[in-house]
This record gives structure tokens, C-alpha cells and sequence, in this order.
């Protein structure tokens, strides 16, 4: 504890994580149960919105950039500009950004459409959509958050935000103000939903309304789901930076996600997928963030799933090992592909953990090596001890030979 | 202070800084101090001139209209090879001593990177300078709108740099801030100096001066949580968070200044004046009101200067109370969304010297220039009322060191 109070002056290694206001509950809990279990790691956590995490990583302010949403061209382009490599992208949890409205709300569902249509001014009065006789007010987040963007993106159809819309610096100031206000309607993450009512959500008017939850976001029925990312420099993936990331897409990692209320990483969203490209479009959609599993253009070379076992360097990108699954895909196959990512997925898993056991049986190694080393010395000391001893025995006898009388028990 | 006979025999006494006046070794040191006192005056003013020419470089690519933030059409890699450097350093937006340094595949993947970029932008409004001056402007049609407006939406497919709802809303929650708070400050600045009992004054003023020392952040997020709420309940309107609690939490922040400058201008004025109202037979209300204000009115318009100042550079309040949204209308009871604010949120995820960057630094550039009138207007306008009632009025001291917490 006293070593994460004062890094600098003990030495300790240390870490910025700066981005996503989504992101930003887990990554400050990520960061305390790490520093937790491993004295010697300073890791600090900001918030700001992706846009100011992603960049802080092009002006070197911060080794990690927590985003929720994926990095726009330009900014890889920036990156590449500025320091020769691309960024990587590194999938960490699942999330699923729930639709907000206040509690005395009598609505229970609402449609991708009229999302479209009240978040853009189209629709002003709550009786448009099976509320009340009361005008609308939109809620929403600042322009540098990647909540903002991701809602933009599939949900407007990148088209703009009406100029009566609210906003809100951060999901928590947001839920603070729909709870107070009966009218309003908003966005975000669904770690923060308490104190308002969330929406079920449908995708097209034909389609059940899902409301967000565990099994619904994990098995990908629920239409608004994304991946929060961390973006790193290959060239500054390694050492203490790679051994965390490491750890948070590991157990100890997800088991935290789940405590947050995130959802940990699993399959890939091929249900969605399949829906998404099926289901009529009026305009062209482009659900990058929930349709790629691999963006090629923000991730060098991405092997599946190796470690190189002795050096810490390569982490794990949950990728889909197969080519795109083409959208008129049936039953039987997606669950055969489930299966081999399943496998693989165990598979990187395991490798993951052996190496991680390599590593630490190698540093045991070297604490006993150590230690017999100081024993050795030790008996050396002792011995050196006894013999100095001995002698100044002998040195006394010698005298009390040469002066009997001296000594009191020669009488 | 040394004496020396003049002609006429009688000692003329000059005041020579370089001499001490208590002990006979102390030159050295009253020397220095007027030099080091010289020095740091004149690095306060270089500094401000330098603030000035900081943000002043910043934005004026945009002034001169040099600034292109269209988008151009996108080339392959095989034609990009073929460009002259500077071509592909301009498509690029670099440098072209940067492309100079760049590995191959670096500017390849620039390249294809660029491309990417352009191929989501193909609408003609892609094609427009939307940081030109015209569009920041006037009002413009949107494709997506139903009709022509005023529009900010710095993130978004075509960027739009309308500055008008920026200035508009700023004005409107400072305005209303100073509506708020002058009556109340300058009144409760009369009442402690002229009518309160000894005791009561002791108590008020501090408490009043107190207030300038609450953070603003605290200010907002009582504002947020608890003033906004009581607001809506009181007068019924739809939006919670609007121009109307932002003004009223910004006059909570301009009171104290008010207060306290128009407070020592009350003090200031000869007690002749009151005695003479008061044995002429006015109450102690009417001469308070009919004789002291009007003779300290400079010292009260230098204290509301100070507090418009003061309320047009409020940035926390603004950005946690006002809701944000940059809506053009002359209605209190919408939100609205001022510079300070957009500034401080904004300004963290943009590129350096992109179009958005250069825009901020210009609308935070005006804030400057505008409060910087204001000051100089006042300024004249007082010293020519001062001219107005000339010896009668003692000038108040007017920047007495207030800390200015944002």
C-alpha cells in the first residue's frame, strides 16, 4: 500500500491508463485489485472521454488508451504519423449501452427507429411514441466520448444530434439528471444504470424487444452491444504494461468486468451479425464497431493467440481464427464455429497460464539459488566464529598456565 | 529626504528613492528593491503580451482564412508514388520535411489510411471550407436539417464551426448573472456601509466575502443537484438545466466581487456628504440612496464591469448547469452553451493545429478581446464620470488582489 502511495520514490513501475468515461469504474478497479496482488506497480486512471485518451496516446501522455468506441483513420493516421507504428487494439469486456429513461416513464420498449427519430429532433412529444402528452428531452454525452460516437455511428447513421440535446460530462452526471427530470431520455453504459428505468430494446419493428442483461448482451440477442478496447503501442507492450494487460483478459481480469457489471469477453457477435445485415436498412449501415471482429487496418499481423512463453511481450486479441462468416449463415454452422473459437479461446488460455507458471517458477528458482547462496556464507561466518574463538581459548590457557596464581580457583 | 537651498533660500525637499530613510547603510538595499520592484512589473506586462501573442497564433490561420478544413479527393497508392512530394505532404497534411523522414510503409499505410478517411465523406458538403468565415457566421443548410440554422457539430461527418450559439449563449448566462446579483449586491453593499448597526456589519460582511471563497465546482454541483430541481418546481418550465439556474448560480459567484467593490466605494465617500444630508433633514434611507449612491456610482460601475468579467470566463458553472446544448432563442428558460465551457470540454481531444484546435483558441481568443473592451470601455466611462463629479468622490481601489477562482 505504502509503495503505491509513493512510487517514485521507491521505484515502482508505473502505468497511465487515460480514455473512456465508460471505462473509467473499471479500469480504476482493474488498477486497485492489480496493485493488490502486485506490490510495485503504480497504475493511475483517468477519465476524459476516448476521444482525450486516444490523444494523450498520440502525444505520449499515456501507455494505455481506454476507448469505447473503435479509433476513426485519422487517428490511426495520426499515430502512424507520429511514431512509425500503429496502435493495437486489444478487446477487453463487453458492454451493452442501455437507453434511459426516468422511472415514472410508463414506456417499456422502444425501436432503433424511433431512437433515430427522437435523438435527432424528429420526434418532440412523448405521445409519438406511447407516452405521455409531454415534450422530449434528450439527454446526451459530450462530443469527445466514445458512448457518443458508438450511439452516432449505429443508431443515427452518423448523421448529427439534434441542437436540443443536453450534455451531460459523463454517464453518472447524465443518469443523475434523467432521475431528476420525468421528461428526458438518454444513453450509456450499463454499469451505471440505478435510479432510472432502462428500455427494452428492438432492433427493427419486427423484432422482440431485449431488454440488457447478462445472458442477453453474452449471447448477443441484445442489438446494442460494442467492445471497450485499450489501445497500446506495440512498442510499449511489454514488461509491466504487458503483464497487466495480461492479467485484466485473464481470469482475475473478467472476474472483475462481472463485479463491475460489465460483461466478460466471450464469443463474437455473430448472431448480431447475421440480424444485422438481414434486417432492411433504409440507409447503409455501418456497425464497424459490432459487425468486424478484425479491423485489419488498426492491428499488425494479428496472430491468433500465441505466447511467446518466455517473453512477455505478444498478448491475446480475441479474434475470430476463421475467415468473416458470410451473413446467410445457418444453425448448425454457427455453433460448429462457436465451438473452434471455444476451443481455441481454452487453448490460449491454458498456453497463457503455463507461461505464466514458467515465469514464476523461474523466479522461485532464483529466490532458493539466492538463499542457499546467504546459508553458504552464513556457515562460513560461523565457522571463521568458531575457530576465532578456539584460539582465544587457547590464548587464555596459555596465560592461566603462565600465572596460576591469578586466578581464583587456584588456591 | 534631502534638503537643498534653492535661490529664494527656502529648502526644497525632493524625495530621492535611492537614499534610505532610517539608517545610512541602507542605500544599497532600498536600490535594490526599487530595481527588483521595476523588473517584475515589467515581466507582469511582457507576460500578458505574451498571452496575447500566444493565443493570437493560434487562431490566426483561421482570421486570414488560410485554414482548409474540406475534404479532397482520395488517391490510390500507386498515384501517390507518383506525386511531387509537396502534393502528397498536403493530401497528407504534413509537413514535407516530416514526409521526408517517413519509412515506406509508413506513408503507405497514410496513404490507404487517408483513403479510408475520405471514402466516408461523399457528400458535397464535404467538398465545403467549413472554417471559413462565412459558415461561421451565417446561418447555412445542412443537409439533414429541416432548415437553415445555426449549427456547432465539431464531431461529426462535415464539422460545423457556427460560433453565433457560442457567443449568443455566453452572453445570455452572464447578462442574466449580473441581472441577478448587481441589484442584490449593490444594495446589501449600501445597507452594511451606510445603515447597519456596528455589530451586524461585522457579521455580514465577512459572511458576503465568504462566498468568493466556495470553489466553483461546488457551486455547480449544488446548482446541479439541488437549485435546479427547487427552479423547475417553482416555475414550471420543461428544460431542468438551462440558462435561467446557470444564471442564478454564476450571480452566486459574482456577488461577493460586486459586494465588496461597490462596498469600499460607499466607504469612500466623504462623511461631509452624509452629515450635510442628515442635518438638512433627510432619513438615513434617503440619504443612502439620494446622496451616497450617486456619488459612488464609478466605483459601482467598476464593480459591475468587474463582475460581467467575472461571469463571461465562468467555466465550471456553465459546463455542469446550463445543459450544453447550443440552441439559438431568446428564451431564459433554454439551455445554452458558452464559450468557457465548449473551451474546457472540448479543447482535450482535438489534434494539435487541426481546423477544431485553431477555432477553439479563436473563440477563446475573442472571450479575451471582448473582456479586454469591456475593461477599457468602463474605464473611460468612469474616469469621465469622475471628471463629472470631480472632487467629490475618492477613487475606490478597484483590483484590490481578488482571487479570481474558476
Amino acid at each position: 500500500m505504502a509503495l503505491a502511495l509513493f512510487p517514485g520514490v521507491l521505484g515502482a513501475a508505473g502505468i497511465t491508463v487515460k480514455g473512456s468515461d465508460t471505462m473509467v469504474l473499471l479500469c480504476q478497479k482493474w488498477a486497485e485489485t492489480y496493485m493488490h496482488e502486485n506490490s510495485g506497480v503504480d497504475i493511475q486512471v483517468t477519465g476524459g472521454g476516448s476521444g482525450t485518451g486516444i490523444a494523450a496516446l498520440r502525444n505520449n501522455a499515456t501507455d494505455i488508451a481506454s476507448a469505447s468506441r473503435q479509433m476513426k483513420p485519422e487517428e490511426v493516421a495520426a499515430i502512424l504519423a507520429s511514431h512509425g507504428e500503429r496502435p493495437m487494439e486489444i478487446k477487453t469486456a463487453m458492454d451493452g449501452i442501455c437507453v434511459f429513461v426516468n422511472d415514472d416513464n410508463p414506456l417499456k420498449e422502444i425501436s432503433f427507429a424511433q431512437l433515430d427519430r427522437i435523438f435527432r429532433g424528429e420526434i418532440k412529444n412523448w405521445s409519438e411514441v406511447g407516452g405521455p402528452d409531454q415534450p422530449i428531452v434528450v439527454y446526451s454525452r459530450e462530443n469527445s466520448s466514445g458512448t457518443y460516437a458508438y450511439f452516432k455511428e449505429l443508431i443515427l447513421k452518423d448523421r448529427d444530434y439534434t441542437a436540443r440535446a443536453l450534455t451531460m460530462p459523463g454517464t453518472a452526471a447524465l443518469i443523475n439528471a434523467i432521475s431528476k427530470d420525468k421528461n428526458g431520455i438518454g444513453y450509456g453504459g450499463v454499469g451505471y444504470a440505478s435510479g432510472v428505468k432502462v428500455l427494452a430494446v428492438k432492433a427493427g419493428d419486427k423484432d422482440p424487444a431485449v431488454l440488457p442483461s447478462d445472458d442477453t448482451i453474452r449471447n448477443n440477442t441484445y442489438p446494442i452491444s460494442r467492445y471497450l478496447y485499450f489501445y497500446v503501442l506495440p512498442s510499449s507492450n511489454k514488461g509491466t504494461i504487458a503483464q497487466f494487460i495480461n492479467w485484466v483478459l485473464g481470469a482475475g481480469g473478467q472476474a472483475v468486468v462481472k463485479e463491475i457489471g460489465y460483461f466478460p469477453l466471450s464469443r463474437e457477435p455473430l448472431a448480431a451479425q447475421a440480424r444485422e445485415s438481414q434486417a432492411p436498412a433504409p440507409a447503409p449501415v455501418a456497425p464497424v464497431s459490432v459487425a468486424e471482429p478484425v479491423k485489419t487496418t488498426t492491428m499488425p499481423a494479428a496472430p491468433v493467440a500465441t505466447m511467446a512463453p518466455a517473453a512477455p511481450v505478444a498478448t491475446v486479441v480475441y479474434a475470430t481464427p476463421a475467415p468473416s462468416p458470410s451473413p446467410a449463415m445457418t444453425a448448425t454452422s454457427t455453433t460448429m464455429l462457436d465451438n473452434l473459437i471455444e476451443r481455441e479461446v481454452m487453448l490460449a488460455k491454458r498456453e497463457m497460464a503455463a507461461s505464466l507458471r514458467e515465469d514464476s517458477l523461474a523466479k522461485r528458482e532464483a529466490e532458493l539459488a539466492e538463499q542457499e547462496k546467504q546459508m553458504t556464507a552464513k556457515a562460513k561466518e560461523l565457522d571463521q566464529r568458531g575457530t576465532d574463538l578456539k584460539n582465544k581459548e587457547d590464548d587464555y590457557a596459555v596465560r592461566r598456565a603462565k600465572h596460576p596464581s591469578w586466578w581464583s580457583d587456584a588456591k | 529626504m534631502s534638503s537643498t537651498p534653492s535661490a529664494t533660500g527656502k529648502p526644497h525637499l525632493t524625495w530621492n528613492p535611492s537614499v534610505d530613510l532610517c539608517a545610512h547603510h541602507g542605500e544599497f538595499a532600498a536600490n535594490c528593491f526599487h530595481r527588483v520592484s521595476q523588473f517584475i512589473s515589467t515581466l507582469v506586462i511582457i507576460l500578458l503580451l505574451l498571452i496575447f501573442v500566444f493565443l493570437f497564433k493560434e487562431c490566426l490561420p483561421v482570421i486570414w482564412g488560410t485554414v482548409n478544413s474540406s475534404a479532397t479527393q482520395p488517391i490510390s497508392w500507386a498515384a501517390a508514388k507518383e506525386l511531387p512530394p509537396n502534393e502528397l505532404a498536403a493530401f497528407l497534411g504534413v509537413t514535407e520535411t516530416q514526409l521526408a523522414g517517413f519509412k515506406p510503409e509508413v506513408t503507405q499505410g497514410l496513404v490507404e489510411l487517408k483513403d479510408e478517411e475520405l471514402s466516408k465523406k461523399t457528400t458535397p458538403e464535404s467538398r465545403l471550407n467549413t472554417s471559413s468565415w462565412g459558415l461561421m457566421l451565417f446561418p447555412h443548410q445542412w443537409s439533414g436539417y429541416d432548415r437553415p440554422g445555426y449549427v456547432w457539430q465539431p464531431n461529426s461527418g462535415v464539422p460545423k464551426y457556427n460560433i453565433v450559439p457560442l457567443v449568443l449563449g455566453s452572453l445570455k448566462i452572464s447578462l442574466l448573472a449580473l441581472l441577478f446579483s448587481v441589484p442584490l449586491a449593490v444594495l446589501a453593499a449600501l445597507y452594511v456601509s451606510q445603515l447597519a448597526p456596528r455589530r451586524v456589519r461585522e457579521v455580514v460582511k465577512p459572511m458576503v466575502e465568504m462566498l468568493a471563497g466556495i470553489p466553483t465546482v461546488v457551486l455547480g454541483f449544488f446548482g446541479l443537484v439541488i437549485l435546479a430541481s427547487i427552479l423547475q418546481r417553482c416555475f414550471g418550465y420543461e428544460v431542468r438545466l438551462n440558462a435561467f439556474v446557470a444564471g442564478w448560480v454564476t450571480a452566486l459567484a459574482v456577488t461577493p466581487i460586486v459586494f465588496t467593490i461597490s462596498e469600499d466605494a460607499f466607504s469612500a465617500v466623504p462623511r461631509a456628504h452624509r452629515d450635510t444630508a442628515l442635518l438638512l433633514g433627510a432619513s438615513h434611507w434617503y440619504a443612502s440612496m439620494y446622496v451616497i449612491l450617486p456619488a459612488a456610482w464609478p466605483g459601482v460601475a467598476a464593480a459591475t464591469l468587474l463582475g460581467f468579467g467575472r461571469a463571461i470566463g465562468e467555466t465550471m458553472i456553465a459546463l455542469m448547469v446550463s445543459g450544453n446544448a447550443f440552441v439559438m432563442s431568446a428564451n431564459l428558460f433554454d439551455s445554452a452553451r458558452t464559450i468557457p465551457a465548449t473551451i474546457g470540454s472540448e479543447l482535450a481531444e482535438t489534434a494539435v493545429d487541426s481546423p477544431h484546435y485553431r477555432i477553439l483558441f479563436l473563440i477563446g481568443a475573442l472571450l479575451f478581446c471582448f473582456s479586454f473592451l469591456m475593461n477599457l470601455l468602463g474605464e473611460r466611462i468612469i474616469s469621465r464620470v469622475k471628471k463629472h463629479l470631480e472632487g467629490s468622490v475618492a477613487e475606490p481601489q478597484v483590483i484590490s488582489g481578488m482571487p479570481f477562482v474558476n
